[in-house]
């Protein structure tokens, strides 16, 4: 050992006698430390801690299902129950008015054919006047035997009303059908209608003067159906070219509820902002230690990425063009954000509480806030300076940047109108409703602390510890977009349609931050309907 | 650093009491060994591992793995124990060898007696001024600089370099008292 002893050795010695020599502390100095030591994150008490698992717990995220699954099924009931009355009542009336229409057209045929009948007995009178000038017997044969054929014929249409009424229809097309290929032909048959009469009546008279009774009156049976045929002009007989009843049931046909079911999804660009509603106050001598009133990192730069949005819709229509969609859609929002502090030291919030002595401005640690968009976090500085005779100036800087990851997941339930364009297998497609957001989970961490002044220092652990309940369990969207359709089947159709989605209300449930956020994707999807 | 190490280190980021205490185990002897130089007594020393284990536990989040974890538990250990001097009466003096009073008397003569060199060193060493004691830790047994003693202890680098001269000279010369005692 002596000669360690000399001075340029001495270092060596002590080296080599100390390094690596150990001595064992109190045994129950473990103890002690340990009662010193923060609880471990599973023990921490929850109105405490931050946690960066979801802030919500199975039970409540069941509880946001249920309620999105109630409030859809609400819709579809209430909707189902409310149109399909509608239709129901416009059916009947639909049926009421067709058996009206029938009952209107047959009795006007019948009508039409009396008067016809009544038209072809005048020719016979007046050959009967001729005749009684020369004083012969059997035109009264003949104008008896006649008019009994006349009354029976009248009374058979009478009875047989759905065969002069089809028997009509049928001369009525084809005089239409004639008119409509033929103009000339019916300029002529025209012409011939209206002289008819006279001609007619001649005809009639000569042939019932030459003609015995008998033969006479089977030849003006056989006529009949032509001087009818004739008669049934569409001219004499303006009706819908389309019977009513026919044009209007498919309409209400169309009418009835039609359901459409479909799967979408919509990768989406978000952008969150958060803002302060109520300024700081300074906390250079007061507690400050109560939520919201210290000063806060500014939100410097934010980064979206891998947001989604997927979901089951079910739509109904309204009008053949209109219809109400709602349905389930699973959400995630996925932000990166850079946070900047750069404050006066004297703007800090210390950790203490009231009544107790305040902490020496040498030792100490104090809180910002930090505003992200899965909540609110304290984060705890601690000055390095310990020393008394080196105290922190009230003025100095303190400055950090701070990156944060922040993940947030909704079940959103869609109520919006969807109005189609156009007609064709190619559609363009509108829509505007809102969301209803029930909020499944949040999280965040911290992915980079970088202080630029060495005397304060950020912790780590700390910052977990956010405000409880600081972000609102329902918020509300608006949504609007503008697409396409393609009809592929009868029943199956894709979509794809760029939206845009904007809050209505603040994410936050604090009163000293309101935050916003604004989507835009393109939504695509597939619809099957029934 | 082995995954066995790896994984405890992980486990006591998290928290984990068993983990902390198997780390505390592992290294309390050679980290008790540390604050017993820089202490003024053998009570100051339990003092300052209670508060530098505290420190590492809080801290750990720190030690992203660069180096060897021991030397990041020394040092935070000697830092606690640097503000530990700070905090007491007086803080940290520092003394001209000629205004030392070290009587002979107040020297153990037992010391060498004892078979562990290094401890009897150790009780040697806390009978030294603190500012003494201090430099000589860092420069020569913690390979600290005598610009980062300086920037450590908010003195010059001169005030570094003679303090040290003077607290080997001072040493010296308790070692010799000891051995022709």
């Amino acid at each position: 050992m002596e000669e360690n002893l000399h001075n340029d050795k001495l270092e060596d010695f002590l080296r080599k006698s100390l390094e690596g020599h150990s001595e064992d502390p109190p045994g129950d100095l473990w103890s002690k430390i340990a009662a010193n030591l923060e609880p471990p994150v599973a023990e921490l008490p929850t109105d405490a801690p931050r946690q960066l698992t979801p802030r919500l717990g199975v039970l409540r995220n069941w509880w946001s299902v249920a309620a999105a699954a109630a409030v859809v099924m609400g819709l579809l009931v209430g909707q189902h129950l409310y149109f399909s009355s509608k239709i129901n009542k416009l059916n009947e009336a639909l049926k009421e008015n067709a058996t009206q229409l029938e009952q209107l057209e047959q009795q006007r045929l019948v009508e039409e054919e009396r008067k016809q009948m009544e038209q072809t007995t005048l020719p016979i009178e007046e050959a009967q006047e001729g005749a009684a000038a020369q004083g012969t017997a059997t035109i009264d044969n003949t104008k008896a035997t006649t008019e009994r054929q006349i009354t029976q014929q009248q009374t058979g249409a009478v009875a047989n009303t759905g065969t002069v009424s089809s028997k009509a229809k049928k001369q009525r097309n084809k005089v239409d059908g004639a008119a409509q290929h033929s103009p000339v032909v019916d300029n002529k048959s025209r012409e011939a209608t209206a002289n008819e009469p006279v001609a007619n009546q001649d005809h009639i008279a000569k042939t019932a003067l030459t003609t015995p009774p008998e033969e006479l009156a089977v030849a003006k049976q056989a006529d009949m159906p032509q001087v009818w045929g004739r008669k049934l002009n569409p001219i004499d007989f303006p009706e819908p070219k389309a019977p009513l009843t026919s044009s209007i049931i498919p309409a209400a046909k169309q009418m009835g509820t039609r359901f459409s079911v479909g799967l979408q999804a919509m990768p989406m660009v978000t952008n969150t902002q958060i803002s302060r509603v109520k300024e700081d106050r300074g906390h250079p001598s007061g507690p400050g230690n109560q939520f919201g009133e210290r000063k806060s990192f500014t939100v410097d730069k934010e980064k979206s990425y891998k947001s989604w949005m997927t979901g089951v819709v079910v739509e109904t229509n309204i009008t053949p063009r209109l219809r109400l969609v709602t349905g389930v859609n699973y959400r995630t929002v996925d932000n990166e954000t850079t946070h900047t502090l750069s404050l006066d030291f004297k703007d800090r919030s210390n950790r203490w509480e009231p009544g107790q002595p305040p902490p020496s401005q040498h030792e100490h640690e104090f809180q910002y806030n930090l505003n992200t968009a899965a909540g609110t976090v304290e984060m705890a500085v601690r000055a390095e300076s310990d020393d008394p005779a080196s105290a922190i100036p009230e003025t100095e800087k303190v400055e950090a940047t701070i990156s944060t990851s922040e993940h947030l997941a909704f079940a959103s339930v869609p109520v919006y109108a969807n109005y189609s364009l156009g007609q064709g297998r190619l559609r363009v497609l509108a829509k505007a409703g809102i969301f209803l957001n029930f909020l499944l989970e949040s999280d965040f961490s911290i992915d980079d602390i970088a202080s630029k002044n060495d005397r304060f220092r950020f912790d780590r652990q700390k910052p977990q510890r956010g405000l409880p309940s600081d972000l609102q369990s329902l918020s509300a969207s608006y949504m609007a977009g503008l697409g396409l359709e393609y009809q592929l089947t009868k029943s199956l159709s894709l979509r794809a349609e760029p939206t845009v989605m904007g809050s209505l209300t603040s994410l936050h449930n604090n009163r000293f931050i309101e935050s916003s956020e604004f989507s835009a994707g393109l939504n695509m999807g597939v619809m099957y309907s029934f | 650093m082995t995954d066995l190490q790896q994984k405890i280190l992980e486990r006591c980021k998290n928290g984990e009491r068993l983990a902390q205490q198997q780390l505390y185990e592992h290294f309390k002897g050679k980290m008790f060994a540390v604050c017993l130089r820089y202490a003024n007594s053998r009570q100051d020393a339990e003092d300052v591992l209670q508060e530098g284990f505290v420190k590492v536990f809080r801290d750990l989040h720190q030690y992203r793995g660069e180096g060897s974890f021991e030397g990041w538990l020394r040092r935070v250990i000697v830092n606690v124990a640097l503000q530990h001097l700070r905090k007491q009466k007086g803080g940290l003096q520092f003394s001209e060898l000629e205004n030392v009073e070290y009587k002979l008397s107040d020297t153990d003569d037992s010391v060498f007696e004892e078979n562990e060199k290094a401890a009897a060193l150790i009780k040697l060493m806390q009978k030294m001024p603190t500012g003494f004691r201090t430099v000589l830790n860092l420069y020569v047994l913690e390979d600290y600089s005598h610009q980062e003693i300086a920037n450590e202890m908010g003195i010059s680098v001169g005030t570094s370099k003679s303090q040290l001269n003077r607290a080997k000279a001072f040493l010296k010369g308790l070692l010799e008292k000891s051995l022709a005692g």
